[in-house]
Order: C-alpha cells, then sequence, then structure tokens
C-alpha cells in the first residue's frame, strides 16, 4: 500500500542529513578550532610582529589573488567551451584537466621545475621562474585552476540551453546571450570554483616548495618555522595563514555577490 | 657540553687533491688572479694548487652564470640541510652584513636539486660530507662543524623513565617506553640511528641490542618522527643534538663511542654500516658538515669565510673542533689560508 507523503510529514532524511553533515562539520572544525584556541593570542600577536610572517602574508595575498584571477580569465572559457561543443576527445580533455589534481603537487612542483626551470622553457627564453613571485603564481595556478574550471563547467551545463536559444531567436548575439543569460545564471557555480581556486593557491605548499622557495608564502613559512623550532612554533603561523585566507574568502563571496553579473 | 671554538681561524689542508697549501701565497694577494667578477661565475675559483682547470668545471651546472660576481645588494642563496636551517637563517644571517636567503631541504634532496640543475645557490651546505663526492661532484668543500646523536625524550612519564634509567635503552627494551627513528632509506639520520644502536650494541656489550631497539613500525620520515614526538605520540626519538637544542628537547648524551661525534673516531665509527636500497653501502662516519661556494666575488667569499668560521654555531647544538674549518679538494685560491 503506497501513499504520497505531504510536506507536512516529517521525513527521516532531514535528521539523518543533519547528522551526517554535522559530523562531517565537526571534522572540519574540531582540528581548526583546537588550532586556533591552543594558540595563545599573545604567541600568535607575537608572530605578527616578525616581518618575516608579514612579508609571507604579503606575498600568499598577492600570489594567491593573481593565481585566481588567471584561473578564471582562462578557466571559464575552457569551462564553457567543454560544456558546450560537442566534440570526441571531450573525456579526454576533461582528464587533462584533472592532472593537476590526481598528481600530488610536490611532483607538480617538479614537473614544472623541469619544464619551465634553466633547462627548460626559461633556459630557452632566458628568463628565471623559479624563485621569483611569477614562479609561485605559476604553482598556484596549476595546482587550482582545475578547481575553477571543473566546477563552472558543471554550472554552465546546467544552465537551461532553451534560455540562451530564445535570447539568440530575440536578436541577442552570441556574446550578448553569454554576458546576459549563461553568466548570470551560471554565476553562483563560477564563484564557487574562484572560491576554491583561491583557498586552494593560498594554502598551496608542494608545488611551491620546489618552484619557489623563496619568495615565501605563508605555507611555506610554515614549513620552514617546523623544520627550524617545531611544531610550536608553526602553530601561530598556521593561524596567521587561516586567518588571512578565511578574510580574503569573505570578501570574494561578499564582492562575488555583488558584481553586477547577478544584479543585472 | 663543551663547545670547542676555532680560535685560529683558517687552518685548511687541501689535503685530497695532494697539494700541500704551505708556501702559497696569501689570499688578498690571488684575489685579483682568480679575475673576481671578469670571469662570472668561475671568479675567483681556481685551485690551491693552481690547477685552474679545475676552476672551469667548478660550477659547471650554472650554464649562463647570470648572477655571478656581481651582486650589487642581491641576496646570497645559501641552500643547506635541514638541520642548519635555524643556525643560518639566525646565526649566519645576523652575523653577515648582506642579506642571506636560507632555503633547507634534506641533504640528500639539496644535494640532488643541485646536481640535477634545479636550484643554482651560491653555497650549499650540507650535513654529510661524503654527499659532495656522492651526489653533487664538487671540486671542494671545507668541513666546518660537527654534531652528534642525542637520545631526544618527552616530558611524559615515559619519556622521564628514559631520562632516568641507568642507561637509556633500558626501558625501551624492556617496553615501559617507545623510541622512534627516521627511515634509513630516506636520510642520514636514519642510517646514523642505525649505527649508533649498532655501536651501542657493542659499546654495551650487549650482542642483539639493536634488534631489540629497532621496531620496525616506529620509523618515520623526519617530519613524521618529530610532529609524532612532539604531541607526545613518542616518549623518546634518537635526532641531532643541533635539532633537540633549536627546538628545546629534553635529551640524552650518547658516550662519545657510538654518537658519531668526534672526527678522531673515525675508525672506530667505520666498523659499522648500511646498505641502501640502491645497492649502495654507507660505512659509520663522524657527523662532519660541509659547504662549498659556487660562486666567485666578494659577498659570496665573505659569507662562505663567516658561515665556515662558525661562531655562530654554538648556540645551536653544533662543534666547531679546533681544526676546523677543514678543506678538502681543490680548493680556490680566495679560501686558502
Amino acid at each position: 500500500m503506497s501513499r504520497v507523503s505531504t510536506a507536512r510529514e516529517r521525513s527521516p532524511w532531514g535528521a539523518i542529513a543533519a547528522l551526517l553533515g554535522g559530523l562531517l562539520l565537526a571534522l572540519y572544525a574540531a582540528p581548526v578550532a583546537w588550532l586556533a584556541l591552543a594558540q595563545p593570542p599573545s604567541a600568535v600577536l607575537a608572530s605578527l610582529d616578525a616581518p618575516f610572517v608579514v612579508g609571507a602574508a604579503r606575498n600568499t595575498l598577492v600570489s594567491a589573488s593573481i593565481s585566481t584571477a588567471l584561473a578564471t580569465l582562462f578557466g571559464v572559457p575552457l569551462a564553457y567551451w567543454l560544456a558546450r561543443a560537442r566534440f570526441r576527445g571531450r573525456t579526454l580533455v576533461t582528464a587533462v584537466v584533472a592532472f593537476p589534481l590526481v598528481l600530488p603537487p610536490v611532483v607538480s612542483g617538479m614537473i614544472l621545475l623541469s619544464a619551465v626551470g634553466a633547462e627548460g622553457l626559461g633556459g630557452l627564453l632566458g628568463v628565471r621562474i623559479s624563485g621569483t613571485i611569477a614562479g609561485v603564481v605559476l604553482a598556484q595556478t596549476f595546482v587550482a585552476s582545475p578547481f575553477v574550471v571543473l566546477t563552472a563547467r558543471s554550472a554552465f551545463e546546467s544552465v537551461d540551453t532553451d534560455a540562451e536559444e530564445a535570447a539568440r531567436t530575440l536578436g541577442a548575439s552570441e556574446w550578448g546571450t553569454f554576458r546576459r543569460v549563461t553568466l548570470p545564471l551560471a554565476w553562483r557555480g563560477i564563484l564557487a570554483g574562484i572560491t576554491l581556486a583561491f583557498a586552494r593557491a593560498a594554502g598551496e605548499f608542494g608545488a611551491t616548495l620546489m618552484l619557489a622557495y623563496y619568495p615565501r608564502t605563508l605555507p611555506v613559512q610554515i614549513w620552514a618555522t617546523f623544520q627550524g623550532r617545531g611544531l610550536d612554533a608553526a602553530f601561530p603561523v598556521a593561524v596567521v595563514l587561516l586567518a588571512v585566507a578565511s578574510g580574503a574568502l569573505v570578501l570574494l563571496n561578499v564582492l562575488g555577490e555583488a558584481s553586477p553579473v547577478v544584479s543585472e | 657540553m663543551s663547545t670547542q671554538r676555532s680560535v685560529g681561524g683558517r687552518r685548511g689542508r687541501g689535503a685530497e687533491s695532494g697539494g700541500s697549501t704551505e708556501g702559497t701565497t696569501r689570499r688578498g694577494f690571488l684575489t685579483a688572479l682568480g679575475g673576481a667578477g671578469a670571469a662570472g661565475v668561475a671568479a675567483g675559483v681556481s685551485g690551491c694548487v693552481g690547477s685552474m682547470g679545475g676552476a672551469a668545471g667548478a660550477d659547471r651546472s650554472d650554464d649562463n652564470g647570470s648572477d655571478g660576481g656581481r651582486s650589487g645588494g642581491r641576496p646570497i642563496s645559501v641552500l643547506a640541510a635541514g638541520s642548519l636551517q635555524l643556525a643560518f637563517s639566525e646565526g649566519l644571517r645576523a652575523a653577515v652584513d648582506r642579506p642571506v636567503q636560507v632555503e633547507a631541504h634534506g641533504s640528500v634532496t639539496v644535494a640532488r636539486l643541485v646536481a640535477e640543475g634545479k636550484r643554482h645557490p651560491d653555497v650549499v651546505a650540507l650535513a654529510d660530507t661524503a654527499l659532495f663526492d656522492r651526489v653533487l661532484a664538487t671540486e671542494w668543500h671545507a668541513e666546518f662543524a660537527t654534531n652528534a646523536l642525542v637520545v631526544a625524550h618527552t616530558d611524559s612519564d615515559a619519556g622521564r623513565r628514559v631520562a632516568e634509567a641507568d642507561r637509556w635503552f633500558d626501558p625501551v627494551v624492556g617496553g615501559a617506553a617507545s623510541l622512534g627513528r627516521t627511515d634509513p632509506d630516506l636520510d642520514p639520520l636514519g642510517y646514523r640511528t642505525l649505527f649508533a644502536l649498532d655501536l651501542a650494541s657493542e659499546y654495551y656489550d650487549r650482542p642483539g641490542l639493536r634488534d631489540a631497539l629497532v621496531e620496525p613500525r616506529q620509523v618515520y620520515p623526519e617530519t613524521s618522527l618529530l610532529s609524532r614526538f612532539e604531541t607526545g605520540d613518542l616518549d623518546a626519538a634518537v635526532v641531532y643534538r643541533s635539532m633537540a637544542e633549536d627546538r628545546g628537547y629534553d635529551y640524552v648524551d650518547l658516550p662519545a663511542a657510538i654518537d658519531l661525534s668526534e672526527p678522531d673516531r673515525a675508525d672506530a665509527y667505520g666498523a659499522v654500516s648500511y646498505d641502501l636500497p640502491s645497492g649502495e653501502t654507507v660505512r659509520g662516519a663522524p657527523i662532519e658538515y660541509g659547504a662549498t661556494a659556487r660562486r666567485g666575488g666578494d659577498p659570496v667569499t665573505d659569507t662562505f669565510d663567516t658561515l665556515v668560521a662558525g661562531e655562530y654555531l654554538g648556540d645551536h647544538g653544533f662543534v666547531v673542533p679546533d681544526e676546523f674549518p677543514e678543506y678538502s679538494g681543490d680548493v680556490p685560491r680566495v679560501h686558502c689560508p
């Protein structure tokens, strides 16, 4: 005997979802809360006093912002193309986009170092990339940009092509349709991708370590401090990274939500 | 712990190249001969024994030599063994009046990065001088400090048992405390720990002591070992004295016969060995730190000389024996005594 359930009936799903979700949230929150609480604020402030921590925080913000911008600039078109184009090698291209996610970051760093270092492209062009902010940006873009591409691709795919066709029928150009119909509808998904990419870039360690130990970003600084002085000295620097990155992520989302793309 | 310091400054020996340094002219005189700046990379790098041929190869991995020599305010880059990181980034930086960039990894990684042309530092400093010949193939190096193995212990009950026992290993053998060590296949600290345990079997006349202390599950990469030890997951760990000092660990000193600290005991230490997975066999040897300069020019040379003079090292648990720095190989004249 089957019956149609009504909205009023309490389904167990609500409770299960909250429980499962809550457990996962606790897994994320517990170590972070411990980290933040176990660090006396004085220790965190003292670490801010060290010029190298401030420098590393600045490098992290600058490089992660540039890499996120690059990831968006190049990643959104790639995502759109992957979502709309129909061709045989599509799965293969998607697999290529996922390479940086599959490779351990240290390995990515080694590959990039070989490819753009003194014996690769950098040597050919006479440009030094390793050990420069460009190296940091390259490492971060490599590792973080797939988040923009893959998330934005899903977002574009979920946009109803009928809406796009309607716009075209009404005389909008291809660019106009993308600008006024597709992009606003996909924007939240794209913004999620941009947020992920920024978070990943700010926390990037392995590839950065290989490609550019200097100029130091916070993750590399945490490692260096740990190597020299141990966990207790490294934790306050980690709190600084958390604070800086969270602040930037909140700002990114506020700006993203208020962007003209959606409000139009 | 007594910290010996080099009093008379350099007394280098240039021994291995077969050349005696006695009678060679003094440094200032010869800087001109090296042509500081003129030859770019190879500037100032010429053998104490007068071999100019050796000079050309001294920096072969740096083809373009883009920033050799002319370094107006350019930071001096030092690629160093992890255990030297704090000593260099604090002590050395303070002792040198120009910017110094210190990058630290495991010694084997450092040697590989340079040998494979992935890094082009001005100065390389390693925790195992054998790596200069084995991996880096440099013309020369200077030994500038020694270190020792110690048994660090936590402040827990089990950790204190290790500290209070008549013989530090009794609580470990008896299962009352856990002892961690690093992977002998990954870093020198790992195989040096095994050397020390082998030597301990001999020293305490306890055959099988090493096997009793070696618990395969308590082998970690260095980073992991230190994290576990610091969070109390391990009661004791075999580490370098410099690490224990820099990180503020409590530790038990080991007898000189097993702690690999004394250059004079090289023969005794050499009685033990370890077979690496590569098929190579490493022999026990004193823990000696070595450095080489890969570029000439006054800024690099001055920094290098301060680095190997080692005035700042005592604060970080290293020992600088009187006869150090000790040069081997085809030493550039600017560094010659």
